[in-house]
């Protein structure tokens, strides 16, 4: 936990504060003349100033290696190596800064020190410097109401105070409050402090202290409860899952609920289901997800037509195959980026995906916000019809020599049905697009039709990748997404990248992230007509890149990139090109 | 802030009030501290909701055949209390120090979870469907939420009380479900501590005691980051934070109490009835708590509870139990299919 303090104000009211806190417990153990007393007070006042200082030295060396701090053997360690050294940024920092604030204190004590001597000679000092009323009630409670304040000032530094009330106000006016607030808690109870101890008179009746001790007794409960309440929300904050999106009013749930008949289907991914369900009365389909409640293997026929919240453990490339076959009318998909991090997933939900862009005739999109996006299904349409309308298009453009408008059809073809023929169709036009368009027509990776709000992620390779196709219907190059496998040594890794169909490579090109995140030993294979054939070996790479161009095309429905040793723990790709 | 308050008025109303009438009914001289009241008034008041949604669930009726079912029972209550009690008459103990200390515990517990809010992801969001489903359809029944034309009767969630009681506070007061599951925590979690208190009260019969117990409870909360009180919307939050508690309390403590014998039978039956309905496995618990407790009397044999009683009333806990387990246990498609040792 962070102790914060802002300013200088802070770091000096604080030496004042603390030099007064020790001031007052030791001047207890010595009875000298008033005169005297004014002396040692003032000596002992540099003697705590000096204390104090170190104390705000220390917490001030405390968040300056806060990470290290958490780690207490890197903390130990840092100090230790910059003390050998001879590093004086320690005695710097020390010197500049904390030794200033030092002299500040100090001044500040010996000032408040003969502010009150000259007032004290005025009144009568002797009355108010002597061992009785050092020790009277009255000026304990006095010191108590003055420790509450310390507390309640430093309270303030904390971070559990600092996130309780960036709930309630702004972050910024809540730091500002934590900055000043304490600072002005100080002040304050330093001007009462001394108040009570030398300005009030001692002659305070019975029931005035009895009515004061029960005023800071409730203060000190309010303040406690107060404290406890930050502590405990500090501590359970953390796990707010999905809570502040829930209670809007303008998400997902309330669309639906407003905007959706009551009891329809919704066919949804993992998570969402039983976040449909928990928010709207409606019917939920899940693909691959929780386990509320699983289907088992003697499940399926009895409940196919019963439209049920079930998960299906298939493939993520079933997912629209699923909402057709139990009849859904909805879609939705979390399209959060947290999501990425199940990168197989993802990468199977993206491939899904994108028929519904490529199908605006059956996937109409309702709503859309950073975290869902909800499609209606229409039914009505006929399939057979449509594709067979987009193939008497795609002929009609190759014979007006359209080849690019005819690709991009293509790509719908596919999605609308992925056969053997479809995928000949497009692999051949795509074979056409080298020569006019080559960056439309080499295979990569893109997210951009999701609009993800990280256009780069590192992602955890499951080592098999699935081709997908973007919005336009070609894939696309940009919106590169890194990838990254964990590499040791007494394991080899794989990543795989299948393409769905057959597709005659000419080229691949790889991109390493940097130098350090290369592969020293691979190979790349490929998988033709079901055999897995070696395409180039290289050991001792020494290249952030790669690129391996086939002297005919080849001919597979997928590739592996194979490492044997890597330059550090994981490799990452950067790009990967496929023509 | 005005769901809070609305939240907390139907619950004093619906359920509180109904709680207190019923507890004079059984309890008429009877007095308890404030504290403790809650947790018991809330347990009453949650077990009148047990007649008309078994009913309803097992005859498929209408909510309007509920309130209906619902208000005859109030009306019945009423009615007994004024015959049974001076209804000026004062009902609560005085409260001391640490009382005052305890409620400022509740209090500030209360707040945080007000500001932290209730869950909506994995069991929760479950448990949430049975309500939201309960909430919006006419005809009540006891089908799992994820299944339409299917009709899954869940073994463990089955009658339950508590999606009910969410259900019934939402059609009533208005307040959409996500709210009410938002502020729950926060409303409910002065029952948990009740219910403690109330446990710890029995057992100790002092307050230094029961302080210490509460102060245990929280430390270990603040530990696990207060997740009873966070989960408390759910079944078996219910169950085992509150039921239970209050089930062993007057099951240890007050079944020595030869005078009101039967009237502890039969709150420790509602406690009992109520247990089982809102999570099954939470009434085995207690079972089996009060049969190792059984099997301790007769170990320590200076016990001053005189043993014929102390089964009597066991008895008779468990016997008004027995139709409410029946019906769980006998209409579940787990048995049905023989599928009822294969959970």
């Amino acid at each position: 936990m962070k102790i914060q303090y802002y300013s200088y104000y802070d770091l000096t009211a604080y030496i004042i504060y603390l030099a007064t806190v020790l001031f007052h417990f030791l001047s207890q153990r010595f009875r000298f003349s008033s005169l005297e007393k004014t002396i040692r007070y003032s000596i002992r006042g540099i003697y705590f100033a000096l204390f104090a200082g170190l104390i705000s030295a220390c917490v001030y060396f405390y968040n300056k290696f806060d990470a290290a701090v958490k780690k207490a053997e890197a903390h130990l360690q840092k100090f230790l190596m910059l003390f050998s050294q001879g590093d004086y940024r320690i005695y710097k920092f020390y010197f500049n800064y904390e030794y200033t604030l030092i002299l500040i204190g100090f001044a500040s004590v010996v000032l408040c020190v003969f502010l009150i001597n000259f007032i004290n000679k005025k009144i009568d000092a002797n009355k108010y410097l002597s061992e009785e009323f050092e020790n009277s009630k009255i000026f304990n409670i006095a010191f108590l109401f003055f420790l509450l304040c310390l507390l309640v000032s430093f309270s303030f530094k904390l971070e559990p105070v600092y996130h309780f009330f960036s709930r309630i106000i702004s972050t910024t006016y809540a730091r500002r409050f934590q900055g000043y607030g304490g600072y002005s808690v100080i002040l304050l109870s330093l001007a009462v402090y001394y108040w009570f101890c030398f300005i009030k008179n001692s002659d305070i009746d019975i029931v005035t202290l009895k009515r004061l001790r029960r005023v800071f007794a409730a203060g000190f409960v309010v303040l406690a409860a107060a404290g406890a309440v930050v502590l405990f929300t500090y501590h359970t904050s953390n796990d707010r899952y999905n809570h502040s999106y829930i209670m809007r009013d303008d998400n997902v749930f309330s669309y639906i609920n407003k905007n959706v008949p009551s009891w329809s289907v919704i066919c949804s991914y993992a998570h969402p289901a039983l976040e449909i369900t928990s928010q709207t009365p409606n019917y939920v389909i899940c693909v691959h997800g929780t386990h509320q409640p699983p289907v088992r293997l003697h499940w399926p026929k009895r409940y196919r037509d019963q439209f049920s919240l079930i998960t299906i453990d298939r493939p993520m490339s079933e997912y629209l195959n699923i909402a057709g076959e139990y009849s859904c009318e909805y879609i939705m998909i979390e399209t959060d980026k947290e999501f990425s991090k199940e990168f197989g997933l993802y990468m199977s939900l993206c491939n899904a995906i994108k028929k519904l862009t490529l199908l605006p005739e059956v996937f109409n999109e309702m709503y859309r916000d950073d975290k869902y996006l909800l499609i209606k299904i229409n039914k009505d349409v006929d399939l057979k019809k449509l594709q067979s309308k987009v193939k008497t298009e795609i002929d009609k453009f190759i014979s007006s020599n359209k080849t690019e408008e005819a690709y991009d059809l293509s790509a719908k073809l596919l999605m609308i049905e992925r056969s053997a023929e479809n995928y000949a169709i497009n692999e051949r036009l795509r074979r056409s697009m080298i020569d006019i368009n080559p960056q439309k027509a080499a295979l990569s990776y893109s997210f951009s039709f999701l609009n993800i709000p990280a256009k780069l992620t590192v992602l955890f390779s499951p080592y098999e990748l699935h081709m997908l196709l973007d919005k336009a219907g070609y894939p696309s190059i940009s919106d590169k997404i890194y990838i990254e496998a964990k590499c040791s040594l007494d394991k080899r890794r794989e990543i795989k990248l299948t393409f769905g169909g057959n597709r005659e490579i000419s080229r691949i090109v790889i991109d390493w992230l940097n130098f350090e995140s290369r592969a020293i030993d691979f190979s790349i294979s490929c998988y033709s007509d079901g055999l897995l054939k070696e395409l180039a070996s290289v050991t001792e790479n020494k290249e952030s890149g790669y690129t391996l161009i086939f002297a005919k095309p080849v001919k597979m429905s997928a590739f592996v990139i194979t490492v044997g040793r890597a330059a550090k723990d994981k490799i990452i790709l950067k790009s990967l090109e496929i023509l | 802030m005005l769901n809070l308050l609305l939240f907390i008025l139907t619950l004093v109303l619906l359920v509180l009030v109904p709680g207190l009438l019923l507890f004079r009914v059984i309890f008429p001289r009877r007095k308890l501290s404030i504290i403790e009241s809650l947790s018991v008034f809330f347990t009453l008041g949650y077990s009148l909701l047990v007649m008309p949604s078994v009913l309803s669930y097992l005859l498929h009726l209408s909510w309007k055949v509920f309130y209906i079912m619902w208000l005859a029972e109030i009306i019945i209550i009423i009615y007994v209390f004024y015959k049974r009690n001076n209804p000026l008459a004062n009902f609560f103990e005085r409260p001391d120090r640490y009382d005052a200390v305890i409620i400022i515990f509740i209090s500030v517990i209360s707040v945080t979870m007000y500001l932290h809010g209730g869950h909506f992801v994995a069991d929760l969001a479950a448990h949430l469907s049975y309500s939201m489903k309960l909430a919006n359809i006419e005809l009540i029944d006891p089908y799992s939420p994820m299944f339409r034309d299917a009709k899954e009767v869940p073994f463990s969630y089955a009658y339950c009380i508590s999606y009910i009681l969410f259900a019934f506070l939402k059609r009533l007061s208005g307040i959409e479900l996500k709210f009410l599951w938002d502020l729950s925590p926060a409303v409910l979690s002065p029952f948990i501590s009740s219910a403690i208190y109330f446990f710890s009260y029995r057992v100790f019969r002092k307050k230094e005691f029961v302080f210490l117990s509460l102060v245990f409870f929280y430390l270990y909360q603040f530990s696990v980051t207060w997740l009873d009180i966070k989960f408390i919307p759910t079944p078996d939050q219910f169950a085992r934070n509150i039921f239970l508690y209050l089930g062993l309390g007057s099951f240890f403590a007050d079944m020595s109490d030869k005078k009101d014998l039967y009237a502890n039978a039969a709150f420790l039956g509602i406690i009992a009835s109520l247990t089982t309905l809102t999570h099954m496995y939470s009434f085995f618990a207690f079972f089996a708590a009060g049969f190792l407790f059984y099997v301790t009397l007769n170990v320590v044999k200076n016990s001053g509870i005189n043993k014929r009683q102390f089964l009597k009333a066991y008895a008779i806990a468990f016997l008004i139990n027995f139709p409410f387990l029946f019906i769980k246990i006998f209409s579940s498609n787990y048995f049905q299919q023989g599928r009822f040792f294969n959970f």
